[in-house]
């Protein structure tokens, strides 16, 4: 019988250029069953070091993303009704510590709070899963690993993560990369010559200054990636900036038109 | 009469001594005889009364007969001749003006102008017409050609009534703009202007002359006429409304009138692209940063910032309009240039300066910079040297080098853009009796690769070819620092400090050493100056790339139209409090008055004794029933809901349904779970109450409609706290459109706490009140702090009042920012505190709900009822 996560393994080594210590931290943090915060903005590449990660480790890695109506049965899992009978089906959580993988739960602030509840016995030395729609209490696979992720720029004041859980986690700190390594991510991903990722990471960095100006979200590295794969499709720098770039960002005609201004200022004349 | 008959007539009625009598004979028999005889009459026809009036009168009329021309002395004559001259006092307030003319030669036509506008204001109050006659002539002072001041006299006739007291000040300003407009040979054009806005309004001629400057930046002299011409054609079609509409129109507080401007404005403005340039310029700065004319500048930071455009590290200042480049495309492409290499000072670090990293460099000559923690690093680096200033420029032509140089190696598209407006990028034209600006504009020259001018002595030049040289090599570099300028301006700075100290004259010796040194060949006998003159002709030759026809004013005076374009209204003073603008409504108008209202926010003063524990005890019973009836409005915790398609638990009756209809053949049900959902309230709550002076107002044996509010707003805030929604609670008073004061008792983020609870026991009457804008700022507060739904109770005695702010025309204000906030998802409602009757209430308040407390009894239930059906 084949392992029932075997559809969740990271089928190949997965792109990622690290920026820091990060990828040693979180190994070790592993190699001790500790669970894991990462902290950054959108897009700054915690989901891709996550694979990387998993793909490392050989663990199956199980993604939610949070909602805000994602709740605890949806994490621990359900009756369904099926020829009239009840079948009780694991959630993506039950499964993960049922048979050991990487659980990441992507924004977990967004999600309901009662889902923290079921989190936190998992994050101590006793690593138990309650499932108390089945009465079951379930001790976590030792592959199991739980991961949170956390956008601290998040202009939300209810969707804090509670200290009480910060607390029981290692935490990673993420950032957009130094602007030579996201030039260079840049080029690799999107297949772009360096030249014209250069223009694209400089135009992203200077977007990113605009935070106050209810551009809580910046210009990620994950659209600048977009924007240089659109650019080695063929299409001119400036449309791939307005459609993966700016449009995706701001609906403000006034800083569209600004951001469209430098941008043509960053290309040579024509 | 005979000479001798006339002479004891006087004696008679003016009872002079001997010697007073002969002086008067004297002069009387020196008069023409026919004149004589009138004069003499005219004394004896002044009213008896106050006999030393009467004789002074008679001695200053000899006087300023014997004086005057033919023509002059016809004209009073006939003035104190006409039954309407009016008492002694005024007629010797008219000689004593007369007398002042008459040394001023000026002429009859003149003097008959000022006399008949005196005469017009006399006929309305004859103090203000004395003022007139004493002060008039001192008031046209600044004005030198007779037809001018004849012109503006003659503008008198349209004074309305009501404005007599103010005759004086108002000749005085009309002198004063026409003297102005008369040095750029304008006076006839604005008196023309005058002659056909003053009889339409008055108080808007006199507003026109205050925003007339702001009007030439927009308009120019040309467009000025079609801009005037615009609003009295409002007027016309405005009917009776029309002076007022004028009056609106003219002060620049009409929507119209804005509108007008700016469509027939000369270039670009920045207001219409402001946001948008501080956009721009945050991407540029890789900040922050705002964008603002330099009006919003302070005197002081004036001083210190030059060029058509510079920042303070925080604010980007710039010329209000660019009348100079009709195209307002160009202007648009002019204002991202300068808006771009200000932002970009920001952006390359030029406020960042690590002065540690320049500390060697300075102190090695003898620069310390003072050890203020607080002061900027570049300011502290300024302080440095002993001239600021200097230091300063130096700095700056360093400075804006590197960052231009930079700005076009990493925008390539901007470069070509650098280039063609660089004449705008550089200071004005320098102060010509300062060498040191001199050599500096001509390094500033040399670097953007133009020749000196022809004038320029070779040891100016190669002083300023060093200057160049270095910024070129050490600045025009990839990895230049601010550091590097800063190095740059310590270096140079004894050496241009010579330079400023010397003088024209040893600076030319002093230059010629200098170079001679550097082993440039140079003759002793150059008279090389930097010369004024050659170097402003070469600027407006230098500016003449501009496209013909958009520089007839440029090429005059370019220097003068820069300081033009950048100026702006008065800086403002130092204000107490933030200070919001409202526009308000204007029922004849049928449109808003713009930025009409200014409202201060201002926190109330507290009591010292504890009104509202005293207010709940009394009403102890009372309180108890609204706590109950709010606490129903209190939600529930968790809400269950069944028929879910997904949810925590299964819904059996569900299940057995859905079984039951597929056994039927039916469909296959799947909404078979029960979801548990939290049941918030979401609402926002804003209480505004009336602190005007008629809450004083007595409603009941021994309560005032201000005791009334107090007493329900302790019962309200009671009653919110109970349910634990999002409350705020204001006041409002104040006088004036000026001067709305807006009282925070609780704000929506605060407590209702110890400090709250004594500010509304503190509450009393205070002034007027303008309820509209009130109502406006109300929102504005409200809409930081939104929810689903959203309240605005307002406790009011129904009565808008202030100044100019009444009856009909505050009802309707009033009505209208009651819709405005409706339409902004605020629901309003109205507490009038009093007895119902007839009042206007029901015409302002139509539209919404509002209700009469005559007592506090019924407020609770009214107050329960209505807060529950708005908020659930």
């Amino acid at each position: 019988m084949k392992h029932p996560l075997v559809d969740y393994l990271v089928q190949a080594e997965p792109y990622y250029r690290p920026v820091g210590r990060e990828i040693g931290l979180f190994l070790a943090a592993a190699e001790k069953s500790l669970p894991v915060l990462l902290k950054g903005p959108t897009g700054c590449g915690k989901t891709r070091f996550l694979e990387a990660m998993a793909w490392r480790l050989g663990r199956p890695l199980i993604t939610v993303a949070g909602h805000e109506d994602l709740t605890a049965s949806d994490l621990v899992g359900r009756w369904l009704f099926k020829d009239e009978q009840t079948v009780w089906m694991d959630g993506p959580l039950t499964l993960a510590v049922r048979h050991g993988a990487v659980c990441y739960l992507d924004e977990i602030v967004e999600a309901r709070q009662d889902t923290t509840v079921v989190i936190h016995p998992l994050t101590d030395h006793r690593r138990l899963l309650t499932v108390e729609k089945k009465g079951e209490v379930l001790e976590a696979h030792p592959d199991f690993l739980l991961v949170l992720s956390y956008n601290p720029g998040y202009q939300s004041l209810l969707k804090e993560l509670k200290t009480s859980t910060r607390q029981r986690f290692v935490a990673l700190d993420f950032d957009y990369p130094p602007e030579e390594d996201e030039v260079e991510i840049t080029a690799t991903e999107a297949g772009l010559d360096r030249e014209r990722a250069v223009l694209l990471v400089r135009m992203a960095r200077r977007m990113r200054g605009l935070k106050e100006y209810g551009l809580e979200e910046g210009v990620s590295t994950r659209l600048v990636i977009y924007a240089g794969r659109l650019a080695a499709g063929g299409l001119p720098l400036t449309d791939a900036v307005l459609a993966a770039m700016i449009s995706p960002v701001t609906d403000d005609p006034d800083l569209r038109r600004a951001m469209s201004e430098v941008v043509r200022e960053l290309l040579p004349p024509v | 009469m005979t000479e001798k008959g006339l002479i004891d007539a006087l004696a008679g009625v003016l009872d002079l001594d001997p010697v007073q009598l002969n002086s008067l004979a004297r002069d009387v028999g020196a008069l023409d005889p026919a004149e004589a005889r009138r004069l003499v009459r005219i004394i004896l026809a002044v009213p008896a009364g106050d006999e030393a009036q009467r004789r002074k009168f008679a001695f200053a009329a000899v006087d300023v007969l014997r004086l005057a021309g033919p023509e002059v002395r016809a004209l009073l004559l006939d003035r104190f001749e006409d039954p309407a001259a009016g008492s002694a006092g005024l007629g010797l307030s008219l000689l004593r003006g007369a007398v002042d003319f008459i040394s001023d030669q000026s002429g009859p036509g003149l003097l008959e102008a000022w006399v008949r506008a005196g005469a017009f204001l006399a006929a309305a109050d004859p103090d203000a017409a004395g003022e007139f006659f004493l002060k008039g002539n001192q008031a046209l002072r600044p004005l030198s050609s007779e037809e001018e001041k004849t012109a503006l006299l003659h503008l008198f006739r349209y004074l309305p009534p009501d404005r007599t007291p103010e005759a004086c000040a108002d000749l005085a300003r009309l002198a004063g703009a026409t003297a102005a407009a008369d040095r750029t040979g304008r006076a006839e054009v604005l008196l023309a202007l005058l002659e056909q806005v003053a009889p339409v309004s008055w108080t808007g001629a006199l507003s026109f002359l205050a925003g007339l400057e702001e009007l030439l930046r927009h308009l120019g002299w040309e467009r000025l006429e079609a801009w005037v011409q615009e609003g009295l054609r409002l007027a016309r079609g405005a009917g009776e409304a029309g002076g007022r509409r004028a009056g609106l129109y003219f002060s620049l507080s009409s929507a119209e009138s804005r509108a007008a401007l700016d469509h027939l404005g000369l270039g670009q403005s920045l207001g219409e692209i402001q946001r948008y340039l501080g956009f721009y310029a945050a991407l540029h700065a890789g900040r922050a940063v705002t964008v603002a004319p330099w009006g919003a500048l302070s005197r002081r930071g004036r001083s210190e910032l030059s060029g058509l455009a510079a920042t303070d590290g925080h604010t980007i200042y710039l010329p209000e309009r660019l009348p100079f480049l009709p195209d307002r495309e160009e202007g648009r492409r002019l204002y991202l240039v300068l808006t771009a290499r200000e932002a970009s000072r920001l952006g390359y670090g030029t406020f960042g300066l690590n002065l540690a990293a320049v500390a060697g460099e300075l102190a090695g000559r003898g620069f310390h910079p003072p050890g203020l923690e607080d002061m900027p690093p570049l300011e502290r680096f300024f302080h440095a040297f002993p001239y600021r200033r200097l230091a300063r420029e130096v700095f700056h032509l360093f400075e804006t080098a590197r960052v231009e140089s930079a700005l076009a190696r990493d925008y390539p598209g901007l470069a070509g853009e650098l280039a063609r407006w660089a004449f705008f990028l550089d200071p004005e034209v320098p102060d010509p009796d300062r060498p040191v600006a001199l050599l500096l504009a001509l390094a500033q020259r040399l670097l953007r690769g133009k020749p000196p001018p022809s004038g320029v002595s070779p040891a100016a030049a190669g002083l300023a070819k060093d200057l160049a040289g270095q910024a070129r090599r050490e600045l025009c570099r990839p990895g230049a620092a601010v550091e590097d300028s800063a190095r740059l301006t310590a270096r140079n700075y004894l050496g241009l400090q010579e330079v400023q100290e010397g003088g024209q004259e040893v600076h030319l010796t002093k230059l010629g050493a200098k170079a001679s040194r550097s082993g440039e060949e140079e003759t002793e006998d150059e008279p090389g100056r930097i010369g004024r003159e050659r170097l402003e002709r070469d600027v407006a030759v230098y500016s003449l790339f501009m496209k013909p026809g958009a520089r007839e004013e440029a090429a005059s005076d370019l220097s003068g139209l820069l300081e033009k374009a950048r100026t702006n209204m008065e800086p403002r003073g130092p204000e107490a409090g933030p200070v919001y603008t409202y526009d308000e409504w204007d029922q004849e108008l049928g449109g808003y008055r713009l930025a009409w209202v200014r409202v201060r926010e201002e926190w109330p003063a507290g009591a010292a004794d504890d009104f509202v524990t005293r207010t709940k005890a009394g009403y102890a019973r009372l309180a108890a029933r609204v706590r109950r009836q709010f606490e129903l409005l209190r939600p529930a915790g968790l809400v269950r809901k069944k028929r879910q398609t997904d949810g925590e638990e299964p819904d059996v009756d569900r299940i057995i349904e859905s079984a039951a209809a597929r056994r039927a053949g039916g469909e296959l049900l799947d909404d078979v779970y029960i979801r548990w959902r939290r049941a918030a309230r979401d609402v926002a709550a804003a209480v505004l109450v009336d602190l005007s002076g008629s809450t004083a107002r007595r409603v009941t044996a021994d309560k005032t409609v201000m005791d009334l509010e107090k007493e329900s707003l302790v019962l309200l805030a009671e009653a919110l706290e109970t349910v634990g929604d999002t409350w705020g609670m204001f006041g409002f008073s104040g006088a004036g459109r000026e001067g709305v004061v807006f009282y925070t008792i609780k704000d929506f983020s605060g407590r209702f706490d110890g400090p709250a609870r004594r500010r509304l026991g503190g509450l009393s009457p205070g002034a007027q009140n303008r309820d509209g804008a009130a109502l406006r700022h109300t929102a504005a507060r409200l809409a930081a702090y939104r929810r689903r739904r959203n309240l605005l109770i307002m406790l009011s005695d129904a009565e808008p009042d202030d100044y100019d702010y009444q009856g009909r025309y505050a009802q309707e204000d009033t009505r209208t920012a009651l819709r405005e906030i409706k339409r902004q998802g605020i629901h309003p409602f109205c507490v009038v505190v009093g007895e119902s009757g007839p009042g206007h209430a029901g015409h302002m308040f139509s539209g919404v709900e509002y209700t009469y407390v005559s007592r506090l009894e019924s407020l609770p239930e009214k107050l329960s009822l209505i807060y529950r059906r708005l908020t659930t």
